[in-house]
């Protein structure tokens, strides 16, 4: 079987398992049984997520149908999937543990929004690009608003559910332009230009910019983005880190692989569209680096500041794209893993901060942490940074990656625009990075970070120093490896896809 | 004998590491503790180790010093290389010349005597996190100092940062929070300037010789050398790389007018930051400049020169016109940093031989006496609570010994012979009669007025009558205190008195740069006084920045005798 199908069984027995004996009512059972149910339940999703790493490391079969065959960069797509939800899978239990809403209904979602991400990455057709975009995203939505005890979790997914709603449109209608040039669905029509006939050119030049901008304004990118750091803001932590990392990296992703596909000969005609893509790439991605960090200067609020940085972030991934026939995908893969174990380092610290009674909302309300815990006020910094690309973390590396292919490339007003967005983004962590130094309110200390928080926290702290320092040669190591593996996937991508 | 020989091999990397090392250890020992129930070690186990371990390191750098490093060898030496990843062009290169030994022995010595100094902390309960923060500091900027591959240097470069946050933000005084916005601001657009010239130089170095390199050395051996300094860059794009290592030369340095944080975190640092600040923090934007900026962009530096030399004196004058009016003894010296780090530029921008080595010369000095006035000033601080000027006066009769070590070195920063600053400044000014003269004169006008505002703070601290009632009662330094300011006395008087050691080694490499960057030079390729290849060993640049000069004469004439 196809593992993408995997996460979606699981939804299914979870709902069957929590019709068939899990309590009804949080309210009336308790934290203790809240969170008891949210492990058991979790446990079919972390099941269902072992069962596509397994598939994915010992069967060879790559070819599982027309609709979603594995190449390798679906592969390592994948991996980070399975990689990432685990850690959102763990800091999933916090919430429950806390009784805020009944599990079943959101490991559920997940694991539905999972499926949905997997299929939209491993799919070379577009209308199941679209189908994998909604599964994906509406449980994603949903799990926005679970925390309807806050209003800004239901403010925030209102708001996500307009940008994703306008997405959807702008995207469907772009491959049906698509559809309508070539008579085909799949993405090697985006190169077929010898399809296309002089008379519908325009259809396919229209459905192209149709599908990018649907494609970009799902990922964010600015001036797509004021969604993004409302979501950080009301949303719970783990919703949060499966946005910024599963979601995110879904739509990213699926861009390499359109842009991989197109523009045709047609369109890298001089002053076509095609040939203005990175251009036009150059200019988002820069909007979103000096807007998203410069927003992230000004933050009082420690989520929305985070929220923003995430923006300034989606910026670099963007100048990433630039280059993506060269360095460009390459640099953009490393960048989604560093900023991904980056962010989701973070939220867990969020998350471990904010389920006492002290809550953590502000950024003075880090005052005393250095002195409390300076463990995880050191983790905390280590990902602020790693966000900020300073050398030594993961973050400097990706940045480096994309920042050197704009160099090769000959971007270098974007390669400026990029350092100087480095030295807002390290001016905003600044201030997170002080308050915590600064001695403590007496307001109570923050509590010790559960199991679960501590398990994601060391993970991504593992991850973000050992590839930002260890060597890369050659497969001598698990940082080579990487490397190699990386290399492998784009070159995937770069064998013509069979015209069906 | 085989063991010694063996960890020749990798001497510099012990240095480097040895330090980060220990203060891994130390957080180890201390989990493992936790782990296993047992009490927690006392705040005096931590400082015996951890100065230990800044000891062995400066035992390891003299070793270096007289063991390992050959004086009659040209440019880079001691040279070891790991690879780190080659698409990067990034390789774990050290090597050490003669400039950067100067440097890392006075940074070397001076870490266990800042531990030592801080006292204080015998009582705090995070006496173990200060001595982690100093550590990760100390190793951060030998790495710097000593690293010969640029992203090597860069890595190292940043990782003062976050330290420097760290000590600044937990332990400083008032306005610490402002400052270490402040000091990570500027140093960010710093580090923004090296990447942007790294990013050019891996493109330019990727594009010409078949792959990226950011290696001053090749560490592959045998005949494929490819470094960046066989990277050809025309004059436009040495500009480029010439502003962006000039942006963050200015903003460590640090030059005026990106000059502003300094004063601020002075102000608000504890004793033992202010030394690492006006030593080895300087010291690695005086190495980033002389090591990589220089020999990169040889025609740019040439051209910039006249107006590098009058920023430089600039600075000096401000500096020193902005300290006389400072009502508080940290700001006052920071202001004296400042305004000397200006007069190094000075030093720097001549391009000769005696002007670089002067500026070397002065920065190590400098850094060394302003070192033992920050001490002080933390010695007064912790006896009188206060380091407003005004709150002092008449000292030298309750602090006789704490006045001599004062005028000791507040003589040798104002440049008076047998101390290790004249020597400095003697060797600039010679450097800039030859190529500035007008501006020399400038430059002596301007050491004036940085003297008066010494001679008054010596004058309203130790001099004239105890009129505070407070004063009256100050202890003098004590033992341990006293050996502090000798270890740092006595090389000021060595330098001053016979600075030969120093120039040996100090002279041959600024030789080699200069060698380097009339190899490197573009212009001087198309000129026709240029001779042909191969005609002579010396090329006609250094012999033209060398010619009439007496001091450098004797740099060769030095150098011979030393063969």
């Amino acid at each position: 079987m196809n593992p993408v199908w995997l996460p979606a069984i699981g939804a299914l027995l979870v709902l069957a398992f929590d019709l068939t004996g899990a309590p009804r009512n949080a309210a009336e059972t308790g934290a203790r049984s809240t969170a008891l149910s949210g492990i058991r339940l979790g446990s079919v999703a972390a099941l269902a997520l072992a069962g596509v790493a397994i598939t994915l490391g010992f069967d060879d079969r790559r070819f599982y149908g027309s609709l979603l065959e594995l190449d390798t960069f679906g592969i390592f797509g994948l991996g980070y999937v399975v990689l990432a939800a685990g850690m959102v899978l763990s800091l999933s239990l916090t919430h429950f543990g806390m009784a805020r809403s009944r599990p079943a209904e959101p490991i559920a979602l997940l694991l539905f929004a999972w499926t949905g991400s997997m299929c939209a990455l491993v799919t070379d057709h577009m209308l199941v690009m679209v189908i994998a975009f909604e599964v994906a995203w509406l449980p994603m939505i949903a799990l926005v608003a679970i925390d309807s005890r806050r209003l800004s979790s239901s403010e925030s997914s209102l708001k996500a559910f307009f940008a994703h709603a306008f997405a959807s449109l702008v995207l469907a209608h772009g491959v049906a332009f698509l559809y309508g040039a070539t008579g085909r669905l799949d993405f090697s029509a985006l190169a077929g230009a010898d399809l296309v006939m002089a008379s519908t050119s325009l259809f396919y030049s229209v459905g192209l910019t149709l599908v990018l901008v649907g494609l970009i304004a799902r990922a964010a990118i600015a001036p797509f983005h004021p969604w993004s750091p409302d979501v950080h803001e009301g949303a719970p932590s783990f919703v949060t880190t499966h946005v910024s990392t599963i979601a995110q990296a879904t739509t990213f992703l699926v861009l390499v692989r359109v842009l991989h596909a197109a523009p045709g000969p047609l369109l890298a005609e001089p002053g076509s569209i095609g040939a203005r893509i990175p251009e036009l790439l150059t200019i988002l991605g820069a909007v979103a680096l000096v807007w998203g960090h410069a927003m992230a200067l000004i933050q009082v609020g420690l989520r929305r500041l985070v929220g923003w940085l995430v923006v300034g972030q989606i910026g670099f991934l963007t100048l990433a794209l630039v280059e993506v026939q060269g360095d460009g995908a390459r640099a953009l893969l490393l960048g989604l893993i560093a900023s991904g174990v980056s962010i989701a380092g973070v939220m867990a610290t969020l998350s471990s901060l904010s389920h006492h009674e002290r809550a953590c909302e502000h950024v003075g309300d880090l005052a005393g942490m250095m002195q409390e815990s300076p463990v995880r006020a050191g983790l905390f910094g280590l990902f602020l940074l790693s966000l900020g690309g300073l050398p030594g973390t993961i973050g400097f590396l990706a940045r480096f990656r994309t920042l050197a292919s704009l160099e090769h490339g000959g971007h270098r007003v974007a390669l400026l625009i990029g350092l100087g967005a480095t030295v807002l983004a390290l001016m905003a962590i600044s201030r997170p990075l002080l308050a915590m130094l600064r001695p403590s309110d007496g307001s109570g200390g923050a509590s010790r970070a559960l199991s679960n928080e501590q398990f994601v926290l060391a993970i991504c702290a593992v991850i973000v120093v050992y590839f930002g320092v260890m060597p890369i040669v050659g497969e001598t190591n698990m940082a080579g490896q990487l490397s190699v593996w990386i290399d492998r996937a784009i070159e995937s991508l770069r064998v013509a896809p069979p015209i069906r | 004998m085989d063991l010694l020989d063996s960890l020749e091999g990798f001497l510099l990397t012990a240095i480097v590491a040895l330090p980060a090392a220990t203060a891994a250890a130390m957080v180890v020992l201390t989990l493992a503790l936790q782990i296993v129930g047992a009490p927690r070690l006392p705040n005096s186990a931590w400082r015996g180790l951890s100065v230990a371990s800044t000891v062995l390191v400066f035992a390891a750098s003299v070793y270096l010093v007289i063991e390992v490093f050959d004086v009659e060898q040209l440019g880079l030496q001691v040279v070891e290389s790991i690879s780190w990843s080659p698409a990067l062009g990034a390789t774990l290169s050290f090597g050490i010349d003669g400039i950067s030994l100067c440097f890392l022995l006075s940074t070397t010595a001076l870490v266990p005597l800042a531990l030592l100094s801080a006292r204080e902390e015998e009582a705090a309960d995070d006496v173990m996190a200060r001595i982690l923060v100093t550590l990760t500091l100390e190793s951060a900027l030998l790495g710097s100092l000593v690293a010969t591959n640029l992203l090597v240097f860069i890595f190292f470069w940043a990782a003062t940062f976050v330290p420097i946050l760290l000590w600044l933000g937990r332990w400083g005084g008032v306005g610490s929070a402002r400052a270490a916005s402040r000091i990570w601001a500027t140093e960010s657009i710093g580090l923004a300037g090296l990447l942007f010239a790294m990013f050019i130089l891996h493109e330019m170095s990727f594009s010409q010789l078949g792959a990226p390199t950011l290696d001053l050395i090749s560490p592959i051996s045998g005949n494929d050398p490819r470094t960046l300094l066989d990277v050809r860059l025309e004059v436009e794009e040495q500009w480029t790389i010439f502003f962006a290592f000039a942006l963050a030369l200015a903003t460590r340095l640090p030059i005026v007018p990106m000059h502003f944080w300094l004063p601020a975190a002075h102000a608000a640092a504890p004793a033992g930051l202010s030394i690492f600040l006006a030593t080895g923090f300087i010291q690695t934007a005086a190495m980033g400049w002389m090591r990589f900026a220089l020999p990169l962009a040889p025609d740019a530096a040439e051209a910039a020169g006249p107006a590098l030399s009058v920023l430089g004196i600039f600075a000096l004058g401000y500096a020193s016109l902005i300290a006389l009016v400072q009502k508080e003894l940290n700001r006052l010296l920071a202001y004296s940093s400042v305004g000397y780090a200006g007069f190094s530029l000075f030093g720097m921008s001549t391009l000769n031989v005696q002007g670089l080595t002067g500026s070397v010369l002065q920065l190590l000095t400098h850094g060394l006496a302003t070192a033992g006035l920050f001490l002080l000033t933390g010695f007064l601080a912790q006896r009188r609570g206060t380091t407003e000027v005004a709150a002092f006066g008449g000292l030298a009769k309750p602090m006789p010994v704490c006045a001599f070590f004062f005028g000791v070195m507040v003589l040798s920063l104002m440049g008076l012979p047998v101390l290790g600053g004249f020597v400095g400044d003697l060797f600039v000014l010679l450097g800039s009669l030859e190529t500035r003269r007008t501006l020399s004169v400038f430059a002596l006008l301007a050491m004036v007025v940085a003297a008066s505002y010494l001679l008054w703070v010596q004058r309203r601290l130790f001099l004239g009558p105890v009129d505070e009632p407070a004063n009256r009662g100050l202890i003098d330094l004590d033992r341990l205190e006293r050996g502090i300011l000798l270890a740092i006395t006595l090389p000021i008087i060595a330098i001053g008195v016979y600075p030969n050691p120093v120039l040996r080694r100090v002279e041959p490499a600024v030789l080699e740069l200069l060698y380097q960057m009339e190899r490197r030079s573009v212009v001087s390729e198309e000129s026709p006084e240029r001779g042909a290849p191969g005609e002579s060993e010396v090329p006609s640049g250094v012999a033209r920045r060398s010619r009439g000069a007496a001091g450098a004469t004797l740099a060769v004439a030095r150098i011979g005798e030393g063969r």
